[in-house]
């Protein structure tokens, strides 16, 4: 059955693999990429529709939206990946006293994180945000605060998985030491699973901060930041359609890359 | 394939039974893709009303596909191709969609094995079997109810009334099998196909099962049986047909097919089954042509210090439904060198005792000890050194490996006591092992799930034995193996042990086993050994009622002989 | 807001699977359930209480919109005295606990009305939005599902397109495209709020599709196992036809996890809320979160967080009920 699928996903993983590509080069020498100035106004040359001088057209104040965007990858690959960064190490934290210690961690941590689904998603990240105030800082905190229970979730699931694998248990009876099975063999079994979920992370970290910028909680304008150009661009939404429709297709296509290479990964991991 | 019949007997039943074929089967072929080979490769049979046909084979050998492509439901990509496929006079080849369904449950049953999870789990098995009630006869709800409870009484379950009215999970092993027929059979099809009918059941329920297979036979009903159990099919079928790589090797009456088989293939596989072969023979043919019949020494010498002791353990469990007592004053001894059977149904305690054993579990009371020293209850930090002398080897080998590593990262970390995992540094002692437990060196480059079932079980033999270890615990090592391969990992166990000086505490639900391989056995039976002895002595006269029930049960070669009919 | 499948839905299985393994009697499980449910409510009533004390300063002036605004000293004096915040941290947090019991959640100065007065009055749209973009998020998806069923090319490519849709499509950005194409463009929908079910169906799209992603794939996967199990060959050699094979056994099975999933696709649901309802500029409870925190209202946040997660629980046991209907193997008692 799965055979019929042989030439999609090698297409599908070549795209992937390009955006992901481009975006790096946007985030690490966005000068390359699009030499303009990112910040440059040029106010006779507002609202300008897409055109081959200016491939996404250019905002309010004439600076061109293809520039921005490109220069915009740097601080909003970073944003996702710092958020990342902060959910996966709380979550790998907590996940592991839960999933390792005894009994009662376990139970205590278990339901910390109940209570802690309760306040789905965004509302965690509002929630952090009305104490620290918006703002780029806080706004990753927030969202890497709002992610860190499901990544501890599966952590806790995945180490109670591998510790009460059959070859954990036969190591016992080989006499390995706990610290050994923890180093040697729980956690390289769970590292697999924690790559996916970083690779899978990324994205949706970009789309969570995104769309707090777009609420003007995160980033402001005129930072060039996906997320603040879409904010920003709001106001325009019925007159200039670009300053909305490419900063957004451009978080799209990072999280879609993500995520189509996190699941290969993963398939890669279960597979073997 | 009439080039490789028996043909005096097939002569016999063809002259013998006058009645026109229900299912005739000519060249049979079935191949997934296009370019794949053939999985089912010109298959012939034919199967007249009360009549029982037993298609036997190893697992790969295109049984079960056989059989599901006469009910039609090969699968999507499937090519199935016949010279002739007539079912009931009519051709089932060309049958439209339509057609099949009208067949299927009216005029075919069809068995699977493992009624949980053949059976849908979230309805009751009465609106299972009225399903095929609603489908092929227009009568009202009240008319099917009363067939519903019939066909469950037909088939033995007793408050029909009641059992109508749960689901599979809520029943016990054999009476949510019994159902699974009853929805089979309710129709009264002309022709039962069962695929491995019995094989997830403990012996004492097979038996009713087999029983109710009988019933439906007696009454003239054909029956297609699909399995590869040489001592079931030897109870149950007129005629066998063995099957290989999608081909029938040999067919021919019963008695004649398994009492003088012609083919290389079928005395393989009735020399492989355990349950003839006393201790100390080899049961592959090359091995035995290699090693002389061991003499079975007397081992009665009880004076020494024993390889493992375990003394009054006990082990309960909570759970929702309140405690339940696993493991009850449970003792046994394991003299060096020698093995020792320990065989039961399933939830016997077997396992919860095997896993005491190897310090796995702390036992609520008495204490095991190994070769004359405390072993356990023990903090495990007092066991580790003395580790390395105590291996195990467990029923899924796969499992048992960390999915990461090569087959020579495993045994070089055994080796090594956990201080290496480099192939390189070791690789003349893991070719060594290897060879030892028959095994290509070239595979230690090799992930263990590449490997087949026969070889990881020897890699995880391999593992075993790589500390040096002096007691073995063996839980169920062979019984997801099909039998050619049993019998090989069962040699070399044998092996092993000659060479080694090693003791094997050897668990299995499986009686044939059991007898070959142990120089003495515990039945266990609800968490307590209710009889010991050496082999022979139980074997051939059983004192406790419960082992004289399980022996009774199990096929022996006798069943071999012709059967009275 | 969407999330990546495969950590936040598994995450959510998993904590499902967590609080259903439980095979006790229906009356017995169901006060458990709830004696956890209040146990979830007190904890986060204490969470949120004890994390808007960490705002820096004055809690008075935090409460009244942070060190920017410019409250009065009366005001401030007010606020003071309304959380006895002369008291000891002990007492202040047994009189505010006292207060949610007996249903006093404060004054919104934002709005000059009480939090609960302005929760009842924004809920009602909220809840219409959320119980429509649910159902036809499930429609969606079923359809989905047993379109996939398909084997070969076109399941594989609707499974991808799934992945994607639902994990990188954020709402702001699909509500956008939406609006341009049927609003901007098109001319057939409104894009801002209109009453009545016509200024439904863009919001509505919007929050249902991503779901309808989530839901489509966990339904897919468990549909397609359930098509190849064992007891769905035996019905079909029962006679069972491919219809009834879907409708009286796979479908059945199919849903379960998608029952399981509803409480965190509330919840999803109610994040994506914010954003749709400020786009489209529905009045609703996710708009009014969103102006309270960029007036820092400390009470109105609080009170929404508190409303949130309250109907977060109750959406959860709803879903453990009706999965316990659905499947009854979970209600009896493990052999």
């Amino acid at each position: 059955m799965r055979r019929a699928a042989s030439a999609g996903p090698r297409v599908a993983l070549v795209v992937c693999a390009l955006v992901v590509l481009w975006l790096l080069a946007c985030a690490v020498a966005p000068g390359l990429v699009a030499p303009g100035d990112p910040l440059a106004i040029h106010p006779l040359q507002g609202f300008e529709p897409p055109s081959l001088a200016h491939w996404f057209g250019t905002d309010e104040s004439g600076r061109d939206v293809f520039t921005r965007v490109v220069h915009g990858a740097g601080p909003s690959l970073l944003i996702g990946v710092a958020a990342t960064a902060i959910g996966i190490v709380l979550g790998v934290a907590l996940g592991t006293l839960a999933g390792l210690g005894p009994r009662w961690l376990d139970f205590g941590t278990s339901r910390l994180l109940e209570v802690l689904f309760a306040f789905p998603g965004l509302l965690l990240a509002l929630l952090f945000i009305v104490i620290y105030g918006p703002g780029i800082t806080t706004s990753t905190v927030a969202v890497g605060l709002a992610t860190a229970p499901g990544y501890a979730r599966i952590v806790r699931s995945q180490m109670l998985a591998v510790r009460g694998a059959p070859y954990i248990e036969a190591e016992v009876v080989l006499g390995r030491p706990p610290l050994w099975r923890f180093r040697r063999s729980i956690l390289p079994n769970v590292a697999g699973t924690l790559f996916v979920l970083v690779t899978l992370g990324v994205g949706q970290s970009i789309v969570w901060a995104s769309s707090l910028s777009y609420l003007g909680l995160g980033a402001k304008p005129p930072t060039a930041e996906w997320g603040a150009m879409l904010s920003a661009g709001r106001t325009y939404i019925d007159s200039a359609w670009w300053l909305t429709f490419f900063p957004g297709l451009v978080i799209v296509a990072s999280a879609a890359a993500a995520t189509v290479l996190g699941r290969t990964i993963q398939g890669r991991v279960r597979g073997s | 394939m009439s080039e490789t019949t028996s043909h005096s007997a097939a002569d016999r039943a063809s002259a013998a039974a006058p009645s026109p074929a229900l299912l005739t089967v000519s060249g049979l072929s079935v191949r997934f893709g296009r370019t794949a080979p053939p999985v089912v490769d010109d298959v012939s049979f034919e199967i007249r009303p009360g009549e029982c046909l037993a298609l036997v084979g190893e697992s790969g050998s295109g049984k079960s596909v056989t059989a599901r492509t006469l009910v039609g439901l090969t699968g999507g990509d499937a090519r199935v191709s016949a010279e002739s496929l007539v079912f009931d006079g009519a051709p089932l080849l060309s049958a439209s969609a339509a057609a099949w369904r009208r067949i299927r449950g009216a005029r075919i049953g069809f068995v699977l094995q493992d009624a949980l999870v053949s059976l849908d789990p979230l309805r009751t098995v009465g609106r299972e079997i009225d399903d095929a009630l609603r489908l092929h006869t227009r009568l009202g709800a009240a008319d099917r109810h009363r067939r519903v409870i019939d066909a469950l009484t037909d088939a033995g379950v007793p408050d029909p009334a009641l059992r109508a009215g749960q689901r599979a999970g809520q029943l016990s092993g054999g009476l949510r099998q019994r159902a699974l027929i009853a929805s089979a059979v309710v129709l009264n099809p002309s022709l039962v196909i069962a695929d491995e009918p019995t094989t997830a059941l403990d012996v004492g329920v097979q038996q009713q099962v087999l029983g109710l297979l009988e019933k439906l036979r007696a009454g003239g009903t054909g029956l297609l049986l699909i399995s590869h159990d040489l001592s079931l099919v030897a109870r149950v079928a007129d005629r066998v047909a063995v099957m290989r790589d999608g081909r029938i090797v040999e067919t021919g009456a019963t008695e004649a097919v398994l009492g003088d088989p012609q083919q290389e293939y079928t005395k393989t596989l009735l020399a492989a089954v355990p349950w003839s072969q006393a201790r100390g023979t080899r049961l592959t043919v090359e091995a035995r042509a290699a090693a002389e019949t061991r003499a079975v020494t007397d081992r009665d010498d009880a004076h020494g210090s024993a390889a493992l002791e375990i003394t009054d353990v006990s082990k309960a469990f909570r759970t929702p439904a309140g405690t339940l007592q696993a493991v009850r004053d449970v003792s046994l001894r394991l003299e060096p060198g020698t093995t020792l059977g320990l065989v039961g149904e399933s939830g016997s305690g077997k396992s919860t005792t095997a896993r005491i054993a190897l310090g796995l579990l702390a036992p609520d009371a008495g204490q095991v000890r190994l070769l004359d020293q405390e072993w356990a209850p023990l903090p495990e930090r007092e066991r580790r050194p003395r580790r390395h002398l105590l291996g195990a080897v467990y029923q899924d080998a796969l499992s048992s490996f960390d999915p990461r590593w090569s087959v020579g990262g495993i045994l070089t970390d055994a080796l090594t006591g956990g201080a290496s995992r480099s192939i390189r540094r070791y690789e003349d002692e893991v070719a060594a092992l290897l060879r030892s437990v028959g095994l290509n060196p070239d595979l230690m480059r090799r992930r263990t799930h590449g490997l087949s079932g026969g070889q990881r079980q020897r890699v995880s033999i391999a593992r075993a034995i790589a500390p040096g270890p002096r007691v073995l615990i063996c839980d169920e090592p062979v019984s997801s193996l099909d039998v050619s391969v049993q019998a090989q990992v069962l040699d070399l166990l044998d092996e092993l042990q000659e060479q080694r000086n090693l003791s094997y505490l050897f668990i299995s639900h499986d009686l044939g086993v059991i007898r070959h391989i142990s120089d003495r056995v515990a039945v266990m039976s609800e968490g307590r050994i209710v009889e010991t002895g050496a082999t022979e002595t139980v074997f051939s006269d059983p004192r406790h009622p419960y082992t004289r029930r399980l022996l009774t049960a199990v096929p022996h070669r006798r069943d071999l002989t012709p059967r009275q009919s | 807001m969407t999330l990546g499948p495969g950590t936040e839905v598994e995450a959510a299985l998993e904590s499902a699977a967590s609080t259903r393994r439980s095979g006790r009697g229906a009356v017995r499980w169901l006060s458990t359930r709830l004696a956890g449910l209040l146990f979830v409510l007190w904890a986060a009533a204490t969470l949120t209480f004890f994390a808007i004390r960490l705002i820096p300063g004055d809690p008075a002036q935090a409460i009244l919109g942070g060190p920017g605004s410019q409250a009065s000293a009366a005001a401030l004096a007010q606020a003071r005295a309304e959380y006895g915040l002369d008291q000891p941290l002990i007492l202040q947090y047994l009189g505010q606990l006292g207060r949610y019991v007996t249903g006093d959640f404060g004054t919104s100065y934002s709005l000059h009305e009480s939090v609960v007065q302005a929760i009842g009055q924004q809920l009602g749209g909220t809840l219409v939005l959320a119980v429509a973009s649910l159902a036809v998020a499930w429609v969606l998806a079923l359809a989905v599902a047993v379109f996939s069923v398909r084997a070969g090319r076109a399941a594989w490519a609707v499974g991808n397109g799934l992945e994607i849709v639902s994990a990188a499509v954020p709402h702001f950005w699909l509500a956008t495209v939406l609006i341009l194409l049927f609003s901007s463009t098109l001319g057939w929908l409104p894009a801002i709020n209109v009453p009545g079910p016509v200024g439904l169906v863009l919001p509505v799209v919007t929050l249902a599709v991503p779901l309808a992603g989530f839901l489509g794939q966990v339904m897919r996967e468990s549909l397609l196992n359930a098509l190849h199990s064992p007891f769905v060959l035996s019905a079909r050699a029962r006679g069972e036809s491919e219809v009834g094979v879907l409708v009286r056994h796979a479908l059945r099975h199919a849903a379960l996890p998608a029952i399981s999933l509803s409480g965190w696709a509330f919840g999803s649901l109610v994040s994506g809320a914010v954003v749709v309802e400020t786009i489209f500029a529905r009045p609703g409870i996710g708009r009014t979160l969103l102006r309270a925190v960029q007036e820092r209202d400390v009470p109105l946040v609080s009170g929404i967080v508190l409303v949130v997660a309250l109907a977060y629980c109750l959406v959860t046991v709803a879903s453990e009920v009706l999965d316990r209907v659905a499947d009854p193997r979970l209600a009896e008692s493990p052999r």
